[in-house]
């Protein structure tokens, strides 16, 4: 299990957390670098802003990470509780988060959907400058 | 063509199940009651089984005999942290092997329930009986045909989902255009059958959300959806698939989309789901059978 660490934040990442209105957000990164860790933080924001998703259950459990940390190996349906319902609106909701990333295909992201690291991967993909990728 | 995925070749029973199909039937618990839904199943080739999730709950999840009866599920039951989610994939599982034990005749424990590249799952060894399930809140429904192919799926009638980005993602043109023709007290609750039928209609044909809800639909406002849609509101199926859609448990909006390709006689369950033995053994090679040419 792979636990986010917290504290590689750019102002874009810390900026889109505050702006939705969450403590977690802003203090989640990752340890797999300076853009994975922007890119997690901005997409715990997004997922904050689900219905029925609290920070407890996006740190793996109440008191295990301090609510800090986010649990790549999370998986949206077993662990989060998302259905398909939540996982179109977290499209949606990514849509919003990431608008550099223009509209996306929900076929396309279904693979990328199994777990929070899954996600973060084809996030940080998407994002990353050409020949970085 | 997004239609044709699951085409069989045309069958002489194909379409005998377009009508008023089977009436949904309510069980509570592993004791049924059981007879309605053979009868459902004698009489339609198909049956749809709801159940509040408390009537399947075990007792107690961590409970020595419910590995047994989940099978190979258990391994992602036993990984599941979201409580409420164990609760209810331990309960539907529960429920779904028990009512194809009635229909079959078999004991749970001696079904595996099995899944598909995909999700879709199946019951190895009676493929022919085709099952959907669905669950959400404190209900779960169980589908199951013997005709063709099944998809069931539910959804809380009250569900926002309006205004959440929903619309623009899930509907086609025509579809959009006809919901703002909806009143608008209503309109939510017509966005959610239309989810419904959606997901029932992509659970049967195998593909999930993997197929794209824009570029199919059905008619928002229709009392009963009769056909697919193309995006244009132009029919896209024939007479064989059938939908219903029902108000169960007060709260629910629970629909079905059900394929006939003319398989399973209608008869009782257990007898028409067994493979006769002779042809089997000819099929094999086996006794009986005619020697090589």
């Amino acid at each position: 299990m792979t636990t986010a660490a917290a504290d590689t934040g750019t102002d874009t990442g810390t900026d889109t957390a505050e702006d939705i209105g969450t403590d977690t957000a802003a203090d989640i990164a990752v340890d797999t670098g300076r853009d994975t860790g922007v890119t997690a933080g901005r997409l715990c924001a997004v997922i904050l802003a689900m219905d029925d998703v609290t920070p407890d259950l996006l740190s793996g459990g109440p008191g295990e990470t301090g609510g800090g940390g986010l649990d790549r190996d999370l998986q949206f349906g077993d662990d989060l509780g998302f259905d398909s319902v939540m996982l179109m609106q977290l499209k949606y909701g990514l849509e919003k988060g990431f608008p550099e990333l223009g509209a996306l295909c929900l076929p396309e992201l279904l693979p990328s959907l199994a777990t929070v690291g899954t996600l973060i991967d084809y996030l940080s993909r998407r994002l990353a400058p050409a020949g970085r990728a | 063509m997004p239609f044709s995925g699951r085409d069989p070749a045309p069958g002489p029973g194909r379409g005998a199940g377009r009508g008023a199909g089977p009436a949904p039937v309510q069980v509570a618990g592993p004791g049924g009651p059981w007879g309605p839904v053979r009868d459902q199943v004698a009489r339609h080739g198909s049956a749809l089984v709801h159940a509040r999730l408390a009537d399947w709950l075990p007792g107690d999840l961590a409970d020595p005999a419910l590995p047994a009866l989940l099978g190979p599920d258990r391994l992602r039951f036993d990984r599941m942290r979201h409580p409420q989610v164990r609760a209810r994939f331990a309960a539907s599982r529960l429920m779904l092997k028990h009512t194809a034990c009635a229909v079959i005749g078999e004991e749970p424990q001696a079904l595996e329930l099995a899944y598909k590249l995909g999700g879709r799952p199946y019951l190895r060894g009676y493929e022919q009986l085709d099952i959907s399930l669905s669950h959400t809140a404190d209900v779960l429904v169980v589908g199951l045909t013997r005709r063709g192919w099944i998809g069931v799926d539910a959804e809380l009638m009250d569900r926002q989902m309006l205004g959440r980005g929903t619309e623009p993602q899930m509907c086609t043109p025509y579809e959009r255009t006809a919901l703002e023709r909806v009143p608008e007290d209503r309109r939510n609750s017509a966005l959610v059958r239309l989810w419904t039928l959606k997901e029932a209609y992509s659970k049967a044909i195998g593909q999930g959300m993997r197929f794209r809800f824009t570029e199919f639909g059905f008619g928002p406002q229709d009392r009963q959806a009769h056909h697919v849609q193309l995006p244009d509101g132009s029919p896209a199926t024939g007479r064989e698939w059938t939908f219903h859609t029902w108000r169960l448990q007060h709260r629910y909006t629970v629909s079905m989309a059900l394929y006939d390709a003319g398989f399973g006689q209608t008869g009782d369950g257990a007898g028409a789901l067994n493979v006769d033995g002779q042809l089997l053994a000819a099929l094999t090679g086996g006794a009986g059978a005619h020697p090589p040419h």
